[in-house]
């Protein structure tokens, strides 16, 4: 018998990066990187799942951004290009590493997955994978969860309202646009929430977003249940909480899974070990090294002396993992189950980069995890919130605590001397919006676009992503970048309407660059 | 550096090898106005900026004499309809410059909090230049024991609270069993080692000699009470 549920969420999202002024650009590669190693690693084990009849539930956000750029042709071609590269220099490793044969099998499974990625991406899903994760939601595998506009980090933007509302009415929009159908539920951008944010989640015809473990345990009613169901806020949207053990077992640095000495490294790359004139090619052509994707090595230990990676081992350890994750859920959930005489249910949200991209073998670890759960036990159902609440519509009322997922569990990744300078800014830019949407109602066609520009603007420059790289210590100087960039373009639209000297060359300019959400109405952000 | 999915090896950005013709031009901190900002970093840890037009400055320190001394008073305004004077309690930072920022330690979880920017002169009254907005801070605690309330929600969004009870004894021991004992007292002392180690600290040394001034308890003087010790001085507490 079935004694309760394992909801696990992916939360998959990247900021919006694209450059047409460059025919390469470095940042851009997060997209291509993901789209190798966890997006088609993740679609391949899904169809997997789906042909061989195993019955399995599984939540994803597609933030706006990530899904943006999905659908973008500029960045769809640039995928293919670089793709065609990476098939290229596997094609040259193979060849290269023939009398070595710990190496060797390596570069043929890098040519046989650079040119599935191709498959997959060119001619099984046309370009635009988002129709995959499409299909696997039809079929009620995958629920889609969306996420504000930009992923913007809202407790911090909460002084101008409007603006908060427009982040949330963008994501939903955006999203139903896409799909063809509403969002049931949202991934708040860093799991970042504070009381009362619910409301305008309501407004917008939500139904439930995720919490960090202390927001809900620290909401304003005990919670009779912890974070094993769901709460209502007095909204009426539920709130489902994360579950701290499984999360652990997952992303911890220490004692997680990715860290297994079998596992690949992610650090030692072809991109930095070979001779720099035979990758040349496969790198930045300005000859900036940079990684490739192609890894040899195991983590193996601390040191730099690492052992050529297995894949069959790698392979069989995270069937081990996916059965211990298992075991442990069976157990907490069996103890659960007992003590609360009801079915828990089990949030596990995770980055869904994490899954390949940072531990190549985590696709291969839900492929058995999803395969073990079906055929190997009784006691986990996976499902989805949303699923969740069809069977369970009563719940616990209070509102969760003020929270985000971050280090330390508030805001103190998104706010502290490294960034802090950008929100006089941000907030500025929000209070600008609203009096510009208040002040024009009608009108002509170029000073729509003006407006419709400063929005996007103001949209892509709220993203968390920003401050988080400014205090993550990686790639700053591009998020500073950007932040100045948006502000700066915002700032020149918002003088020149007011000043009746709109310059629409350099509207088009920033339309041809910052070309998120074409349809987006500055209207959003009127109050009056 | 921490490892983040941001990270593609390179020693580098595009931001330090590419031309751009659309030139990122750095950004002016000056917008011109009145405006005081408080922002909520933790449960206990905020931090404020502000900007006062040079005009503005002058006028005040024309009108109230110029040895008054550029202030940010914060006020604790949990539960009320704040009207500049029934705050629970405030106390004031001595700034220096018209653009700034500051962070602030204060004492409790769960509060709102208001900041005004303005001078507090040698008679000791405080005039006003802006006020911020009321911000809230998050809870770091589990609330005291109460109702429970259930809520039936239909798959077309319609409420129905359907039934009141009590939060027992009971139920405090099976959170006890649902979190694990160790994970239950954590939660219970309201642990979660927010400040100690934090970043913020590490990066700004000034802050650690705020600390130690925070420390001082914020009681002991009267609304009316002039603040006038650095970099912090405790305030008036009220009701």
């Amino acid at each position: 018998m079935d004694k309760g549920y394992l909801s696990l969420v992916l939360h998959a999202h990247l900021p919006y990066v694209r450059h047409p002024e460059y025919e390469h650009f470095l940042e851009e590669d997060w997209l291509y990187e993901a789209i190798t190693e966890t997006y088609i690693p993740l679609i391949n084990v899904f169809d997997s799942l789906i042909n061989d009849g195993i019955d399995f539930r599984i939540t994803m956000t597609l933030t706006p951004t990530l899904i943006s750029m999905l659908h973008d042709p500029l960045l769809q071609n640039r995928y293919l290009r670089h793709i065609n590269m990476l098939i290229d220099l596997s094609y040259k490793e193979v060849e290269r590493t023939k009398y070595q044969p710990e190496f060797h099998h390596l570069a043929l499974m890098y040519r046989d997955m650079f040119l599935n990625c191709r498959y997959v991406f060119e001619e099984k899903y046309g370009k635009n994978i988002v129709n995959a994760f499409k299909k696997f939601a039809q079929l009620g595998k995958l629920e889609i969860v969306t996420c504000t506009a930009t992923h913007a980090f809202l407790p911090l933007l909460q002084l101008n309202e409007q603006a908060v509302k427009a982040q949330v009415y963008m994501g939903v929009k955006y999203y139903t646009d896409v799909f063809g159908w509403a969002p049931k539920g949202i991934w708040l951008g860093e799991c970042a929430y504070y009381p009362g944010l619910d409301r305008i989640l309501a407004d917008n015809g939500l139904r439930f977003f995720f919490v960090d473990t202390h927001g809900m345990i620290y909401a304003d009613s005990r919670p009779k249940y912890g974070v094993y169901a769901p709460i209502y806020c007095p909204s009426g949207v539920a709130a489902f909480g994360r579950d701290p053990e499984s999360s652990h077992q997952v992303w911890s640095a220490e004692t997680g899974y990715p860290g297994d000495p079998v596992y690949r490294d992610f650090y030692r790359d072809a991109g930095f070990d070979l001779d720099f004139n035979y990758i040349a090619p496969y790198i930045h052509p300005d000859g900036i090294r940079k990684m490739t994707g192609v890894k040899y090595h195991a983590i193996t230990g601390k040191s730099d002396n690492k052992r050529p990676y297995n894949p069959h081992v790698a392979y069989e350890k995270a069937g081990d993992h996916a059965a211990n994750f298992m075991f442990n859920r069976e157990k907490q959930i069996d103890h659960l189950f007992n003590v609360m005489k009801k079915k828990p249910i089990v949030v596990a949200p995770y980055d869904a980069e994490l899954y390949g991209h940072w531990w190549f073998e985590g696709p291969m670890f839900l492929n058995h995890l999803f395969r073990k759960i079906a055929t190997m036990q009784n006691t986990i159902k996976t499902t989805t919130p949303w699923e969740y609440l069809r069977k369970y519509p009563k719940n616990q009322m209070a509102t969760p605590a003020g929270s985000s997922w971050g280090n330390k569990g508030y805001y103190e990744v998104w706010l502290n001397s490294s960034n802090d300078w950008i929100y006089p800014h941000l907030h500025m830019m929000a209070d600008r919006m609203v009096e510009l949407a208040n002040s024009y109602s009608d009108p002509d066609s170029n000073l729509m676009r003006a407006l419709n520009q400063a929005a996007r603007e103001l949209l892509l420059a709220q993203s968390s992503d920003w401050p988080f790289i400014m205090n993550s210590g990686t790639m700053v100087e591009y998020a500073c970048k950007r932040i100045k960039d948006h502000v700066n373009r915002f700032n020149k639209i918002y003088e020149g309407i007011k000043s009746y000297k709109l310059d629409m060359d350099y509207v088009a300019k920033c339309e041809e660059r910052d070309n998120i959400f074409p349809h987006v109405d500055y209207r959003i952000y009127r109050t009056l | 550096m921490t490892l983040t999915k941001y990270d593609i090896g390179a020693h580098t950005t595009s931001v330090e090898y590419a031309y751009d013709p659309m030139k990122t031009e750095e950004l002016s901190p000056l917008y011109y106005i009145d405006r005081v900002v408080m922002l909520p970093i933790d449960p206990k840890f905020a931090f404020a900026y502000w900007e006062v037009k040079e005009d503005t400055l002058n006028h005040f320190f024309q009108m109230h004499g110029y040895d008054s001394k550029l202030t940010l008073r914060i006020y604790d305004v949990t539960d009320i309809d704040f009207d500049g004077y029934n705050s629970h309690e405030w106390w004031d930072v001595e700034i220096y410059n018209r653009l700034g920022t500051w962070y602030l330690r204060h004492f409790r979880s769960d509060r709102s909090l208001i900041v005004d920017i303005g001078v507090v002169s040698t008679d000791g009254n405080f005039h006003v230049m802006a006020r911020s907005k009321s911000i809230y801070f998050p809870r770091d605690h589990m609330v005291a024991p109460g109702k429970i309330l259930w809520m039936l929600v239909d798959e077309f969004g319609n409420k129905v609270i359907s039934e009141i009870e009590d939060y027992t004894d009971e139920d405090l021991r099976l959170l006890r069993k649902i979190l694990g004992e160790d994970r239950f007292k954590l939660f219970m002392k309201g642990g979660l080692d927010v400040f100690l180690g934090g970043s913020v600290w590490g990066r700004l040394p000034i802050i650690e000699n705020f600390i130690d001034l925070a420390k001082i308890p914020s009681s002991g003087k009267l609304l009316s009470s002039p603040g006038s010790s650095w970099p912090t001085s405790p305030g008036g507490k009220r009701g």
